[in-house]
C-alpha cells in the first residue's frame, strides 16, 4: 500500500471532489460525507484502482453516483432536498449571482446534474459519461441538451447574453 | 446566451465554492477503519463457505430441516459512524468498474429472474422485508443487466437456513442444472448454470444475491471473490 501516493492524491484532489459534489447536491455537510465516502473507498481499493491507472475514473464514478439512485429500493431512497444549506463561497462573486444560478442547478433532475458536472466540470468525453452512468451515449447527449437548455432559460433573464463581468477563466 | 455562456457560469460558481481544509491524514483513517469492517467480516463470515461445501457435498443425502438453524453466522459488526450516502447508485459503480472488461465473459441483456423462479422456491418466505432492483452494466462495451436483492431476517440464523434453502432449492432444480460452491474465503457461494450466475452473501441477519444471465459460465475467480466482496460491504 503505497500510503504516501494516497496522500498526494487526496491532497491534490479534495478540494475539486468537494466543489463538485457541492454542485451534485447543493449541501455542503452531504457533500463532505459523499467525499469522505469517497476517499475511504478510495483508499480500501487503492493497490487495485492505482495498479489500473485509473484513479480518476473510479473517483469519478463514486462520487458522481453518491447522490443519485432513483429507481431502486425505494425504502432507503433519501428524501429529495428541498431546502439546499448552500455552500460558502470565496470572494469573487456576488451573491445575487450565485443564488440565480444555485436556483438554476437545483431545479434541474438528478441524472442531468450528473451529466452536466461530467461533461462541463470534469470534462469528459460522452462516451465516458455514459460509461461512469450506466446509461447509452444517446442518453448522455439528451440529458446534456435538456440541462443546458433548462438551465439557459432560467439563468437568460438575469443574465442575459453576458457572462460574468470581469472574470475570466 | 449561449450553452458556453451557460457553462461558464457553472464554471465560475464552481471554482468558488470554498472547500475546507481537511488534512488528509483524517481520510486515510476512514479508509483504515473500511479496510478493518471488510476483514472482520470476511473472518465472520468464513463458517457459510464451510456450511455451503458440507450442503453440495451433502445434497444427495439431505439433512433433517432442524439442523439448518445450526448454521449460524456471527452478527456482521456496524460502524454508524462511517457514512454511505446513496449506497445503491454506489454499489452499481463499484459493480461496473469490476466487470467492465472481464475477459471471455458477457452478462445478457436481459432480466434475469432466478431468485423469484420456480427453481429458487420460496426461500425468502420467512423475511421481514427486501427489496431489490435491476440495472445496467457495461462490460467489454456491450450493456448487460444485472439483478441485486438484498432480504432481511430476523435473526442470523433465519437468514442461514434461508441461504442453504435457496442453494438446495437451486441444486435440486430439475429443469436447469445449478451448480454451487463457495467463493474463495469469501463466505459467499455462487450458483452458476447453463442459463446464469447468482451471488448469494449473507452477513448477519441479511442475504444479498446479485445476478446476471449469462452463457458464458462463472466469471474468473478473482472478479468473484471482488463482486462477493461487494456484496459484503454493501450489506454493512
Amino acid at each position: 500500500m503505497d500510503q504516501a501516493a494516497f496522500i498526494a492524491y487526496a491532497t491534490a484532489r479534495r478540494p475539486q471532489m468537494y466543489r463538485t459534489a457541492c454542485l451534485l447536491c447543493g449541501d455542503p455537510h452531504r457533500a463532505e460525507d459523499i467525499v469522505q465516502d469517497t476517499l475511504a473507498r478510495l483508499y480500501a481499493n487503492w493497490p487495485r484502482v492505482s495498479r489500473a491507472d485509473n484513479v480518476e475514473g473510479y473517483v469519478r464514478r463514486v462520487l458522481v453516483n453518491s447522490h443519485y439512485s432513483d429507481r431502486r429500493r425505494p425504502w432507503r431512497r433519501e428524501a429529495t432536498t428541498t431546502s439546499w444549506d448552500l455552500p460558502p463561497l470565496d470572494p469573487g462573486m456576488a451573491t445575487e449571482d450565485a443564488d440565480v444560478i444555485w436556483a438554476a442547478i437545483r431545479r434541474l433532475p438528478p441524472r442531468q446534474r450528473q451529466v452536466v458536472v461530467l461533461r462541463h466540470i470534469w470534462d469528459c468525453s460522452v462516451e465516458d459519461t455514459a460509461a461512469d452512468l450506466g446509461i447509452s451515449p444517446g442518453t448522455v447527449k439528451t440529458q446534456t441538451r435538456d440541462a443546458l437548455a433548462a438551465l439557459r432559460h432560467a439563468l437568460q433573464s438575469e443574465f442575459g447574453t453576458a457572462s460574468l463581468q470581469g472574470e475570466e477563466r | 446566451m449561449s450553452d458556453d455562456d451557460v457553462t461558464t457560469l457553472l464554471l465560475e460558481l464552481h471554482d468558488r465554492i470554498h472547500a475546507p481544509a481537511v488534512p488528509a491524514g483524517d481520510d486515510v483513517r476512514r479508509g483504515e477503519r473500511l479496510l478493518r469492517r471488510r476483514r472482520t467480516i470476511t473472518v465472520a463470515t468464513l463458517a457459510a463457505a464451510a456450511a455451503a461445501v458440507v450442503l453440495t457435498v451433502g445434497l444427495a443425502r439431505p439433512a433433517p430441516a432442524g439442523d439448518r438453524n445450526d448454521l449460524q453466522l456471527a452478527p456482521a459488526p456496524s460502524d454508524p459512524t462511517e457514512t454511505a450516502p446513496n449506497q445503491d447508485a454506489v454499489f452499481e459503480a463499484e459493480l461496473r468498474e469490476i466487470v467492465e472488461r472481464v475477459p471471455d465473459w458477457s452478462i445478457e441483456d436481459t432480466q434475469p429472474m432466478f431468485s423469484n423462479g420456480p427453481c429458487a422456491g420460496d426461500w425468502a418466505s420467512a423475511s421481514t422485508g427486501g427489496g431489490g432492483g435491476n440495472f445496467d452494466v457495461p462490460i467489454n462495451g456491450e450493456t448487460g443487466q444485472v439483478w441485486h436483492q438484498k432480504t432481511g431476517f430476523r435473526s442470523a440464523a433465519e437468514a442461514s437456513g434461508a441461504v442453504v434453502g435457496f442453494v438446495e432449492n437451486l441444486s435440486s432444480c430439475a429443469t436447469v442444472a445449478w451448480q454451487t460452491e463457495p467463493i474463495g474465503r469469501t463466505g459467499a457461494v455462487l450458483a452458476s448454470s447453463a442459463d446464469g450466475v447468482i451471488w448469494v452473501r449473507q452477513d448477519g441477519p441479511a442475504v444479498a444475491v446479485l445476478e446476471a444471465a449469462t452463457a458464458d459460465g462463472p466469471p474468473p475467480p478473482d472478479v468473484q471473490v471482488q463482486v462477493a466482496d461487494l456484496l459484503s460491504s454493501d450489506l454493512e
